[in-house]
């Protein structure tokens, strides 16, 4: 409990702390908390450690939950959804390094998105894109693409080919990952993604038409 | 794994420009979504401390409990065997009511013996009159009892039940019967005629 006092202490005003295996000195002005440390104090039940971790990670998860619902709204609902599944399950999940929890609250976050745009409305995963042979690699590099285009084009692609190509390209999921998530078959997944690049191709023709 | 051009480049893009692009909106709803979560959140400190004075609670309650238990149990054992040995005597003393049953002899022990003398009156010169009130005894009934007073001196048999009260007349041997003693008179004189006569006469009786 001392020891929790005391982390709390650190996560204030910065300064150093003594651990429960003896005295750890932290050298801290300039460095922040580690991540294993602020989940042993959460689950110590430290309200400072769920606020260190929120203020950590927050933004990550808005932005998965963003680039799967695109409202606003919605997100904020996921988001306190997801950060309550992490914060109640937190004593269950085994630690093995910083990667795999932040995938594992990643894996929250979509999962809470995938189920809040379910309860709204059914997914549905459309197969009305023909394929059309572009180089892309031409296309790419004679565009000069910034965060408003990329994001401008994610957010109209149909419901299912954005999830897909967002879970595959950006948040790294594969293909057998990513069918568990949506309850759809690997090659649904497969099919889904490669439709949405071509529909992600066809918007960049029209926008380089445009442009020129 | 499936790489594609289009995929590096929206990957690329959006890591480099992520934090920035949905900052303010992030930003404005960070504190409402905190506060939030602060109140729907099950491990708060408010919940723990809760939790921790509820246990405490009901270890102490369950302590508490254990020795009431043993206490009652204790109790009802005591009460069990006591019960036990009455039923035990009641059925012996039936028993024995039901065998012997024009010979039941029913003995009733008093405690110490305080004579207690309430009245003296002198109704004679050699008797007295006493009321006695019996307020305890040790002895049995139909005992003969001896009231040791220096004024009186007397054995009487009588019943002697607590809470029971008397009379008698006791005999004062201290009074003795009087003895004459001869008065030793001179008379001198005569009659009239020995008078006249100048014949005085000197007598002893």
């Amino acid at each position: 409990m001392a020891e929790v006092q005391f982390c709390e202490t650190f996560l204030y005003c910065q300064a150093s702390f003594v651990s429960k295996s003896g005295f750890k000195r932290l050298n801290c002005k300039n460095q922040k908390l580690e991540l294993k440390e602020i989940i042993k104090y959460c689950r110590s039940g430290s309200q400072l450690a769920f606020n260190s971790l929120f203020d950590k990670y927050y933004q990550l998860l808005y932005h998965v939950s963003k680039r799967i619902l695109i409202n606003h709204h919605d997100v904020e609902d996921v988001i306190i959804q997801s950060f309550t599944k992490i914060f109640k399950n937190i004593n269950k999940v085994e630690y093995i390094n910083d990667q795999s929890f932040v995938k594992w609250m990643k894996t929250i976050a979509i999962n809470e998105s995938i189920r809040f745009i379910n309860s709204k409305k059914q997914l549905e995963f459309i197969e009305d894109v023909k394929a059309i042979e572009i180089d892309e690699d031409s296309l790419l590099n004679e565009l000069e693409l910034d965060i408003d285009i990329v994001y401008k084009i994610i957010n109209q692609l149909p419901d299912g080919y954005r999830i897909v190509f967002t879970l595959f390209a950006i948040e790294g999921f594969n293909h057998k990952d990513i069918s568990q998530m949506l309850n759809i078959t690997e090659s649904t997944s497969k099919s889904q993604l490669r439709k949405a690049r071509i529909r992600i191709v066809n918007q960049l023709k029209d926008f380089e038409n445009g442009h020129k | 794994m499936d790489t594609n051009k289009i995929d590096e480049v929206f990957k690329n893009i959006i890591d480099n420009n992520n934090n920035e692009y949905y900052q303010s909106k992030a930003l404005d709803s960070k504190e409402r979504i905190w506060n939030k979560l602060k109140m729907a959140n099950p491990n708060s400190d408010r919940r723990a401390l809760l939790i921790k004075i509820l246990a405490a609670a009901s270890i102490i309650l369950l302590f508490i409990s254990s020795i009431l238990f043993y206490n009652l149990k204790h109790e009802y054992k005591r009460n069990q065997s006591l019960a036990n040995y009455y039923t035990t005597e009641l059925k012996n003393l039936n028993t024995n009511l039901i065998i012997q049953k024009d010979t039941v002899y029913i003995q009733k022990y008093l405690h110490d013996t305080i004579v207690k003398i309430e009245k003296r009156e002198k109704i004679k010169v050699e008797y007295l009159t006493q009321n006695i009130h019996i307020v305890d005894t040790v002895y049995k009934t139909d005992t003969v009892f001896k009231i040791i007073d220096k004024s009186v001196d007397f054995n009487i048999t009588k019943n002697i039940n607590e809470g029971k009260s008397f009379e008698i007349q006791s005999f004062e041997n201290t009074k003795r019967p009087v003895v004459k003693n001869k008065k030793f008179a001179l008379r001198f004189g005569g009659n009239n005629n020995d008078l006249e006569d100048t014949r005085l006469a000197f007598k002893h009786e």
